[in-house]
Order: C-alpha cells, then sequence, then structure tokens
C-alpha cells in the first residue's frame, strides 16, 4: 500500500494532490474545490472543509479572512424523494397561510 | 481469525437470560453473508466493530479500504447498504435482528477484487484531468470503467413501501441541535411555557452518552429525531425587510425549516418565530500519512460509542493523535496513550489499522483516534444567512452580543455553543442558557406589546439594524452572486 495522506477521504484527494493544485496556482478554497473534487462527496465537506482551511492557513499562509467556505447546498442531511414528494403544492401552502392568524412572525 | 477491537461489557456476555440488564435483547444480523451477533438497539457500528467488521466500502479513486470514521453522523465512509437500500449510515443506525448489512463499492470476496491493484500503480497520485484523456476512444472506455468504480451503492432492491407523510409545526421557538446548548435552551423554554421544539438527528442513546460533558444534563423527553437538511425562507419573504412593511399587516413571513424524521417516517416542516442553531462542532480530520485506515476513527466519537452500548477496549489498542487540552481530556477518558501529530511518521496496516509509528517508537493498537480541535457545523446556519469567519479549527458562526446570526424573512436566527467557535460541553450549556434568555424576553416584549409585530421596541429595531450591518453586510451580495 502507497502511502498517503488525505484530506477528502470521501474523493480521495491527497495532501500531494493539494500540493500540485496550488502548483498550478489555485489559491482559493472554491476554486482547490473544483480541481480536485475536495468536498463533493457524499460528506459535501463536513470532514474535509476544515482541515482544508486549516492547511492553507498553515502551508499556504493564507490569511484566515480569505478563507471563504464553499456555499452550503441542501440537503445537509439524507433525504428521499418520496420524502421531499410528500411536500403540499405551492398553492396548498399558500392557502394555508393566508387563513393563519395575522402575526409579523 | 481477524483481531477483535471491541468487546461488549463482560456482564453481558455471561449473563444467562435472553435479555441484558440495560433490557438489550440478543440478537444476530448478516453483514456481507456472514452472522454478527448484536444486541438490539445498539448501535449498527457497535456490532460490526464487536465482530472485527472493520471495512464498508472502498474509496473512489485508490480503492482503499475504507470504515467507519466520525461515528456522529458527519463524514462520509460508514455507507452501508440494509434491507435492500443502499448508502444508509451504519452509525446512525440501530442493530435490528434480521438486518442484512452489505458493504459497498467493493467485491463481496475482497482478495479476488483486481482493482485492489491501482493504488500500488498509482503511486505518484492520479490527476484524473489529465488521466486517459487521448486517444478519445480510451478516454471513453475509461470513463465507463471509472463510473461503475467510483459510485456510491446501487439502487434500492424495491421501493419504498410505507408512504412518507408531511407534517407542519408553527413554533415559537425551533431548537436544532440536543447537545448542551440545545438542551440549556429547551429548559428555558420550557419553564417559559412557550410553544417550541427541539431536534437533533441522534436517537435517545446516542444523546444519553456524557462523552467530555462531566456535569451532563439529561437530554429532555421531547427530542424529536429529526434531521434538519435545509432552510428556506418563505419564497415571498424579502430579505430585510423595511421598519415601515414590518409595521404594516402583510402575510405571514417566516423561514421554513425542512427535517427529515428518521423514525415513523415524516417530512417535517417548521416555521418559526426564533431558531436557535446549536448544531455543535464535528471532528474533522487530521492529514497523516494513511488517515484513510479502517481503525482510524474520532477520539470522541469512539468515546460516545463505548459509553453507549457499554463496549470494552483491550489494552493499549487506542492511540490518540492530538495536542491541546481537547486531546489530552479525551487520551485520558479513553486511556490512551497519546501522540503529537507533529510526530506522527505514518499509520501502519492495510486493510485496518494495526499500529502507529512515530518518530521515536512503534506502537501497535486497533483503532487511531483523531483528536484535533473540532470544527463549527456551520453549514445550516449559513445556508440560513448567518456570516462564518475561519477561527482556527473551522469556519464559526458570527453572531452579535445577545446570539443573533442572521435574519431570515420574519425569523430571527440565533447561534449558540460550539457552533460559535468550540468551548467545551459546560460552556456551551451555559451559553445556550444566555442566549435563550434573551430569546425569552423577545417573544415576552412581542406578545406584551399587544398586536404581533415582533419587534414591539424600536430600540431593538435600532440595535437588530446595527448587528444586520456588522454581521450580515454581504448576505444580498452573496444571494445575488449565486
Amino acid at each position: 500500500m502507497t502511502d498517503r495522506s488525505f484530506v477528502c477521504r470521501c474523493e480521495d484527494v491527497t495532501l500531494g494532490e493539494l500540493e500540485h493544485a496550488r502548483a498550478l496556482g489555485l489559491e482559493r478554497i472554491e476554486e482547490i474545490k473544483r480541481y480536485t473534487g475536495l468536498g463533493t462527496g457524499p460528506c459535501q465537506g463536513k470532514e474535509c472543509l476544515a482541515t482544508l482551511a486549516r492547511w492553507m492557513h498553515a502551508k499556504a499562509k493564507a490569511p484566515g479572512e480569505l478563507l471563504t467556505p464553499f456555499t452550503p447546498r441542501p440537503p445537509l442531511e439524507p433525504v428521499t424523494f418520496a420524502a421531499l414528494a410528500s411536500l403540499p403544492a405551492h398553492d396548498e401552502a399558500d392557502q394555508a397561510s393566508a387563513s393563519a392568524p395575522e402575526e409579523d412572525a | 481469525m481477524a483481531r477483535i477491537p471491541l468487546r461488549r461489557h463482560a456482564r453481558d456476555e455471561t449473563g444467562q437470560a435472553e435479555a441484558t440488564p440495560g433490557g438489550r435483547a440478543r440478537a444476530e444480523l448478516r453483514f456481507d453473508g456472514e452472522t454478527v451477533p448484536c444486541r438490539e438497539g445498539e448501535s449498527l457500528v457497535s456490532a460490526l466493530l464487536c465482530a472485527g467488521q472493520m471495512m464498508t466500502s472502498r474509496s473512489a479513486k485508490y480503492r482503499r479500504a475504507r470504515g467507519p470514521y466520525c461515528l456522529r453522523g458527519d463524514c462520509g465512509t460508514c455507507l452501508v447498504r440494509i434491507d435492500g437500500r443502499p448508502n444508509q449510515k451504519a452509525c446512525m443506525q440501530r442493530a435490528r435482528a434480521g438486518q442484512q448489512v452489505a458493504s459497498q463499492n467493493k467485491q463481496r470476496a475482497d482478495a479476488l477484487d483486481p482493482t485492489r491493484l491501482v493504488d500500488a500503480a498509482f503511486k505518484q497520485g492520479m490527476d484524473h484531468h489529465h488521466f486517459m484523456v487521448k486517444p478519445r476512444v480510451l478516454n471513453q472506455v475509461m470513463q465507463t470503467v471509472a463510473r461503475e468504480l467510483t459510485g456510491f451503492g446501487h439502487l434500492p432492491d424495491a421501493e419504498a413501501s410505507a408512504p412518507v407523510g408531511h407534517e407542519h409545526r408553527d413554533l415559537d421557538l425551533l431548537i436544532v441541535g440536543a447537545g448542551p446548548a440545545g438542551r440549556a435552551a429547551a429548559a428555558r423554554a420550557e419553564a417559559e411555557g412557550i410553544t417550541y421544539a427541539i431536534v437533533d438527528r441522534r436517537d435517545a442513546g446516542a444523546l444519553a452518552s456524557p462523552g467530555l460533558w462531566v456535569a451532563a444534563q439529561r437530554a429532555p423527553a421531547n427530542v424529536e429525531r429529526v434531521g434538519i437538511f435545509a432552510a428556506y425562507r418563505d419564497e415571498a419573504a424579502p430579505t430585510q425587510a423595511t421598519e415601515a412593511e414590518l409595521d404594516a399587516p402583510h402575510r405571514a413571513v417566516r423561514g421554513v425549516w425542512a427535517g427529515h424524521a428518521d423514525e415513523g417516517p415524516a417530512l417535517r416542516t417548521y416555521a418559526a418565530k426564533h431558531v436557535l442553531v446549536a448544531t455543535g462542532a464535528r471532528d474533522s480530520m487530521l492529514p497523516l500519512p494513511n488517515n484513510d485506515r479502517p481503525g482510524v476513527v474520532a477520539a470522541r466519537g469512539l468515546l460516545e460509542l463505548i459509553e453507549r452500548d457499554g463496549l470494552v477496549c483491550k489494552e493499549d489498542s487506542i492511540v490518540v493523535v492530538g495536542d491541546g487540552a481537547y486531546a489530552h481530556a479525551l487520551a485520558d477518558r479513553l486511556r490512551a496513550v497519546r501522540v503529537d501529530p507533529d510526530d506522527v511518521v505514518r499509520i501502519v496496516g492495510r486493510d485496518r489499522v494495526k499500529g502507529i509509528e512515530t518518530k521515536d517508537r512503534k506502537l501497535s493498537c486497533d483503532f487511531v483516534a483523531m483528536a484535533g480541535q473540532p470544527a463549527p457545523s456551520h453549514e445550516l446556519a449559513v445556508m440560513a444567512g448567518a456570516q462564518s469567519k475561519f477561527d482556527g479549527a473551522g469556519f464559526a458562526i458570527v453572531r452579535d452580543d445577545l446570539g443573533v446570526c442572521a435574519r431570515a424573512g420574519g425569523t430571527t436566527i440565533w447561534a449558540a455553543g460550539d457552533v460559535c467557535g468550540y468551548m467545551g460541553p459546560q460552556p456551551a450549556f451555559e451559553d445556550g442558557r444566555r442566549v435563550a434568555e434573551t430569546i425569552m424576553q423577545r417573544l415576552r416584549e412581542a406578545s406584551h406589546a399587544g398586536h404581533p409585530a415582533q419587534l414591539a421596541d424600536p430600540g431593538d429595531t435600532q440595535r437588530l439594524a446595527a448587528a444586520d450591518t456588522n454581521t450580515n453586510t454581504n448576505t444580498n451580495t452573496n444571494e445575488d452572486e449565486r
């Protein structure tokens, strides 16, 4: 087995690959994500985003202000299409809230 | 015979009755065709580890063995197929009699899987952008093969048999997370008598593990097992209402928070005047050689699993990797040797952890337990409009002095506890209590004012507007860019 240090285990992105991306001139978290695939696996960066940020801060000397997390998108938890399909259609939802007592929530 | 890294407490093994004192009946399930003894209701991961089954899949590119890591529902490597349904997180499932569990993305007869050779073949790494691009025919063949290998799981055996219902609730307060901060807020809400819900994706057994919380408070009985997966604004809601708009009567504008209940299938939506995000922080990975081996776990997750299911580790079978107070505390509780990440040369073992090499010694062990400073679980709050800031460990939610981190339509979003930067369980509990106090005050002011406007106090509006300016100046810009 080859010795490898993983940053993203879902997509098999190693420290070596991050160095390679950096050598190509990629400096932002979003760029590195797009090139290496880091953060695009089943966990969507929950394990690796922080690790990448720490590495960039320590090794690439990226200042904290320049580190931006990738945009979080739904779903954050596994959810089935069957569950999503159970939502009421938009007009039903409108009718429901129109009849609700008026409050600025 | 594989070395077994964990056992159930000795008390269980000698019990003569079918049921153990904790009420957990002995049962059997199957993993990859092999019988695995289990206790009804324990974590599925406990059952697998106690049977020496450390590997749940092979990785996408280098086809290396993977197993459970975080043990708390955050990472992506404990995914297994259960009763014909793919990609279930083993750490979030309970062992049940007769379950048919299977690993994914690997051949049954592991030794015959030819793709294992990929790891040795690509010692310098594989840059998928430049791999087998030309000639075109070769590229097409490569893509077909790659698609087969890099997917996760196969389609379910059958459609879901039970229809999934939808339930909507209108609340004064939604508390997301039943860790220390969430619990403190729930206690406050209960005492105040408001309409609230507290949700957590973990089950009661997991919530009962104290972990590092020395003075652990019990989770309230009304925690609902719901995994919040999105924060949706009401479509028609303005992102920043002017004072005039708030005063004028208009259709109720609320953020709608969608969740998915893990038990008794139901999709939940919540509309709340206030949402408290208390989602905590998670144990992110430390990049060390061969940190992907089955047996590499998060130290905190391992501790909670051991407590939850009454497990026992062989002596010297855990090595904790980390420095700082957090790592020391975990090494102490796990009765494990602790090594500094900087001293680690490599983790040893082929398909599972056999040991760890440091600069001055070699230790054999079954678990390498990572204990880096936890990184905030920021995603939900940021999705709702909060700003985050890198805090050295991860991305912490930015909030004002009172705890407000965002506004979504007419809903105020608050943040408390480790999601604002890891502070530890007791400080998180106190932080949750403090923020909840302000939320209660807001609710009281709103109802005493007689009319239903959320911001009854003009001073309130100004303070929130100032907070908005300081922390949310980029909110609209980001929306446009997206």
